[in-house]
């Protein structure tokens, strides 16, 4: 075997056996997901049904979606995630020998071509905390994913257990509570709309965990002659450039004669019963004032 | 980019700095749905003035057929049809009425009474009896010339595809993001009529909304960067 074949037949150990510690973290965390999913299944069966077996526009059932993101993750964690990504990180340890057994044997191939054999390295002090940095970096950057990755296949589930129809709901509320049909469909949408934004302000409280400024909203959505008093305010106000941060937003009153929201939370509820709009990003933002971007100028 | 300090009491090892520095420079999934969002702000944006990603004007709303609103949501149509050919078929053939369908006959002329009280307040409110010839009041909605000549009542003149209804197709536009991935998806109920208005169907125009022009790509490159290089600045 010549030289660059013992040299290539070392690294393609080494790979496979990073394939083979990657292969099995795979299969750990589908197996994690997977049980989590089992709970969640059983978790949004217990959430009120008509009695057609279509879920009910409830707050129980809003409250328990909402707490579904925490718990999906928790059950990932109890289906052995960490033992999962630890067992995947100790794989590449050996006891803080820092020299992976494909290194020494390079290096043993290269240095028996040499005349003047090469001494195997010292790592220095700077040069392990620089691999322990490398390894928390890499940890977090594999963790953030599992955790999207959870969300993801929650987020899904939840599309396809508790995915509403809003005539549907109307008709099942209708049926079910003896409400009126005006009254009926207007359950139905607030409760739809109510989900995207929950779902959104969910996106928007993953960016704000780690920026280190404010994010500021805008207030989107048509306006037109069915638009109440408080949205058409809101809406004039983000078209000529008016923005909010969500401190700003939390204490609005959508319901003005009554100092109140209905129904609470204006982030989520907008302007109230039957909105028509939404928060989303403002793009007239600076990024902790660094020079605005190329587009922007 | 903060001073670094090789030496004294606050010194760090400069390979430790340098070697986690290559892992920073991956973009985190906070930092991708800020992008993605920001996309979503701009869609949103154009859509309300009524071009498409490439900033052309959409088709206009259609003037052929004529369009029926019912403000209290579809569904009483097609409880209409079936709940009173039921009640009329049982009263027909000289059958007792039960008692449950007595209550659901009540429980619907209800929702009847109510749909028309609905729709006669919309046609007072949008002054549409000032329009003869653009809208006629049926018993449970209001009928229009058009779906374009229903939109012109609403005080909208722009094509926006927004209804007037909650919750719309805009609103179920979601951001998510995973390894290298940026997803915006429009899911459940809407999907459907967001892939009709976006791609066209045989009823329908295309109506692009839902894409990136690379005008758009290139910014949202541009915010990424931004974004990556606010949060390398603090290391």
């Amino acid at each position: 075997m010549t030289y660059r074949q013992r040299v290539a037949r070392a690294v393609a150990r080494q790979d496979r056996d990073i394939l083979t510690a990657s292969q099995r973290l795979e299969l750990d965390l589908i197996s994690a997901v997977t049980e989590a999913q089992g709970q969640a299944l059983v978790y949004l069966g217990q959430l009120q049904r008509g009695t057609d077996g279509r879920l009910l526009a409830t707050r129980e059932n809003q409250n328990r979606i909402l707490r579904l993101n925490r718990l999906f993750l928790e059950w990932m964690q109890n289906a052995g995630l960490d033992s999962a990504l630890r067992r995947f990180f100790q794989s590449f340890d050996r006891d803080g020998d820092y020299m992976p057994p494909a290194f020494r044997e390079v290096w043993e191939i290269v240095t028996g071509e040499l005349k003047t054999p090469l001494r195997l390295p010292r790592w220095t002090r700077g040069d392990i905390a620089a691999f322990r940095g490398i390894k928390i970096a890499a940890g977090v950057v594999i963790e953030d994913a599992i955790e999207a990755a959870g969300e993801n296949a929650m987020k899904q589930l939840l599309f396809n257990v508790g995915g509403l129809s809003v005539d549907e709901l109307q008709s099942v509320i209708l049926s079910q509570f003896r409400r009126s049909v005006g009254e009926s469909r207007t359950l139905a949408a607030t409760a739809q709309s109510s989900y995207y934004r929950t779902i959104n302000a969910r996106a928007f409280e993953r960016i704000q965990e780690q920026a280190d400024f404010e994010l500021r909203y805008s207030f989107e959505g048509p306006i037109d002659k069915l638009t109440r008093p408080w949205c058409l305010k809101m809406a004039k106000a983000s078209k000529s450039g008016k923005s909010w941060t969500r401190p700003q937003i939390e204490v609005m009153r959508n319901d003005e004669t009554r100092g109140k929201s209905q129904p609470p939370n204006v982030f989520v509820s907008c302007g109230g019963f039957n909105c028509r709009h939404q928060w989303v990003l403002s793009l007239n933002q600076e990024v902790t004032g660094r020079a605005r971007s190329r587009s922007q100028r | 980019m903060p001073v670094l300090a090789l030496s004294g009491s606050n010194a760090i090892d400069a390979g430790a700095y340098f070697l986690n520095l290559e892992a920073q420079f991956l973009p985190t999934t906070a930092e991708m749905i800020w992008v993605g969002e920001r996309q979503r702000t701009r869609i949103l944006e154009r859509t309300a003035r009524g071009v498409d990603y490439l900033n052309r004007p959409f088709a206009p709303y259609s003037t052929k057929r004529p369009h029926y609103w019912y403000p209290s949501g579809g569904s009483i149509r097609s409880g209409l049809r079936r709940d009173t050919t039921l009640s009329r078929g049982q009263v027909r053939s000289g059958q007792n009425i039960t008692e449950q369908a007595a209550a659901r006959l009540r429980d619907f002329q209800d929702s009847l009474s109510q749909a028309d009280r609905t729709s006669r307040r919309l046609f007072a409110k949008l002054r549409l009896s000032r329009r003869p010839g653009v809208a006629t009041r049926t018993p449970i909605g209001i009928k229009f010339a058009s779906y374009a000549a229903f939109k012109r009542s609403l005080g909208r003149g722009t094509v926006d595809l927004r209804g007037p209804h909650a919750p719309h197709m805009l609103q179920a536009i979601t951001v998510s993001a995973m390894g290298d991935t940026i997803k915006l998806e429009i899911t459940g109920d809407a999907a459907d009529r967001a892939h009709g208005h976006n791609e066209g169907t045989s009823t329908l125009p295309r109506r692009r909304f839902f894409d990136a022009s690379v005008l758009e790509q290139v910014e949202m490159q541009d915010e990424l960067w931004e974004m990556m290089q606010a949060r390398l600045d603090r290391l």
